[in-house]
């Protein structure tokens, strides 16, 4: 299984993810940073079961 | 708010951060982190405040209200056992369900290889990607519902993912609006923000267990502390994001297994990542933590005392709290130090007595914060927590 090896505060990195797309028309920073607004909940919410719960 | 609990709230925070500077404010805050005492106090079983976290939030105002508290968690009873059933961890008894009405819940810590959550052999896949490896091979064994790569998926599978999730949202919803409530109807400071859990910790507590671990330093030390430098960065990230944006509330660390090793392994394993897991929440975000030393650190003094000047608040549980004082009062606040025991069989004059002296002798130059030494429990008696108090209001006026 290949691995996406997110760093610290990601899940699945957006340089994966913008590559999944087949093209952007607009605006990608708009794309990147909502994308990135929810890695960071996330990632939050696989670690907080480890450190929390 | 009200004018007068804006000013008090406001006074309160000011007290709280002067002290936690290692700085002398108005008079020695009070800062208890309390769990049980808090629902035996406001007339809740334990499975009422571990199950509905509206009402452990409301025990705490109770408390926050009549005890004085300028300072304290929002909710101590930290596993809200709502989620724990949703996502369906293993891991826990739960009051009301496997334990009394009335006991804490417990962590079941696997006993042997055959129970623990990450096996023997799986450190490098840990130390290659520790999210993935949390998500894909971690949680499935914690949980009831939670199906791993390969399997065939399931819809009990699908909604723990999604009403896991759900779960956590509400609770830090909730813990928004009760941290505004403590402020508005108790002029009180929500006084913890993000955890830190030393890397070493991480394996003994919840990845490996402390039997296997303690077989792992001698068999595989490399891979152990590779480990710890793998769930360092990690862990920082997760303290940094849940931390307070205004940077006036600290973090806090739980410090657990350190204290079980010898200096050796202490020096390897446990001290290099986490001091710098703390120093880099201070130096490079301005971030404060509570240093929560379960259990007697003093013969880790010497480490401790590497870190920068205000970098942390010391919290002293079964330490010599005066020793502590000796030792690092000159760089860090100091908090806690009130035995448990005391205030669970003490006299409130005994009490009242032990709080004058810690206070005269640790707080006597400020940086001290009144709190017993351990998180209190149900067994601590009533007129003992309104004597400490009643000694801090009398003895901690600067």
């Amino acid at each position: 299984m290949e691995k996406i090896k997110p760093k610290a505060g990601e899940v699945i990195p957006w340089e994966i993810h913008e590559k999944e797309y087949e093209k952007i028309l607009g605006d990608k920073d708009i794309l990147k940073q909502q994308w990135e607004n929810i890695e960071v909940i996330a990632f939050r919410f696989i670690w907080s079961i480890l450190t929390d719960f | 708010m009200a004018d007068d609990m804006e000013k008090l709230y406001n006074e309160r925070l000011k007290r709280y951060i002067t002290a936690n500077k290692n700085e002398k404010p108005d008079r020695v805050p009070i800062r208890p982190f309390a769990a049980e005492f808090t629902s035996r106090y406001a007339g809740f079983t334990s499975q009422e405040v571990t199950h509905d976290y509206e009402k452990a939030f409301e025990a705490v105002r109770r408390c926050a209200k009549d005890f004085n508290w300028d300072a304290t968690v929002i909710n101590m009873i930290y596993v809200w056992s709502g989620l724990v059933d949703h996502f369906g961890q293993k891991y826990y008894k739960i009051p009301g369900i496997e334990l009394d009405t009335n006991v804490g819940f417990q962590y079941l810590e696997p006993s042997d290889e055959s129970g623990a959550f990450m096996k023997e052999d799986e450190y490098d896949e840990l130390i290659e990607s520790p999210t993935e490896f949390l998500t894909n091979t971690w949680m499935p064994r914690i949980s009831n519902n939670i199906v791993g790569v390969g399997e065939p998926n399931t819809y009990r599978n699908n909604m723990a993912w999604l009403k896991g999730g759900l779960s956590l949202m509400a609770y830090g919803g909730a813990i928004g609006v009760a941290t505004e409530k403590l402020k508005n109807e108790c002029g009180t400071v929500s006084c913890v923000s993000g955890p830190i859990k030393a890397p070493f910790d991480i394996l003994a507590d919840k990845l490996r267990g402390f039997r296997q671990i303690s077989l792992d330093v001698y068999r595989q030390p490399d891979k152990v502390e590779k480990a710890c430098e793998a769930l360092m960065p990690y862990l920082y990230m997760n303290a940094k994001v849940a931390s307070d944006p205004a940077k006036q509330v600290p973090v806090s660390v739980w410090l657990h297994r350190g204290t079980m090793f010898s200096k050796d392994m202490y020096e390897r394993f446990f001290w290099p990542t986490l001091k710098e897991i703390i120093v880099k929440l201070w130096e490079k975000d301005g971030i404060q933590t509570i240093w929560y030393a379960e259990g007697n650190w003093d013969k880790w003094l010497k480490y401790t005392a590497e870190l920068p000047e205000k970098s942390i608040i010391y919290h002293s549980d079964k330490g010599d709290i005066f020793e502590v004082h000796r030792q690092v009062g000159e760089k860090f606040a100091i908090s806690g130090g009130i035995p448990n025991d005391l205030l669970a069989f003490g006299t409130p004059e005994e009490v009242k007595e032990y709080c004058r002296k810690v206070i005269q002798t640790v707080g006597k130059d400020g940086g001290y914060l009144m709190d017993a030494s351990a998180i209190i429990q149900s067994d601590a008696k009533i007129e003992n927590m309104k004597a400490m108090t009643e000694a801090t209001l009398e003895y901690g006026v600067y």
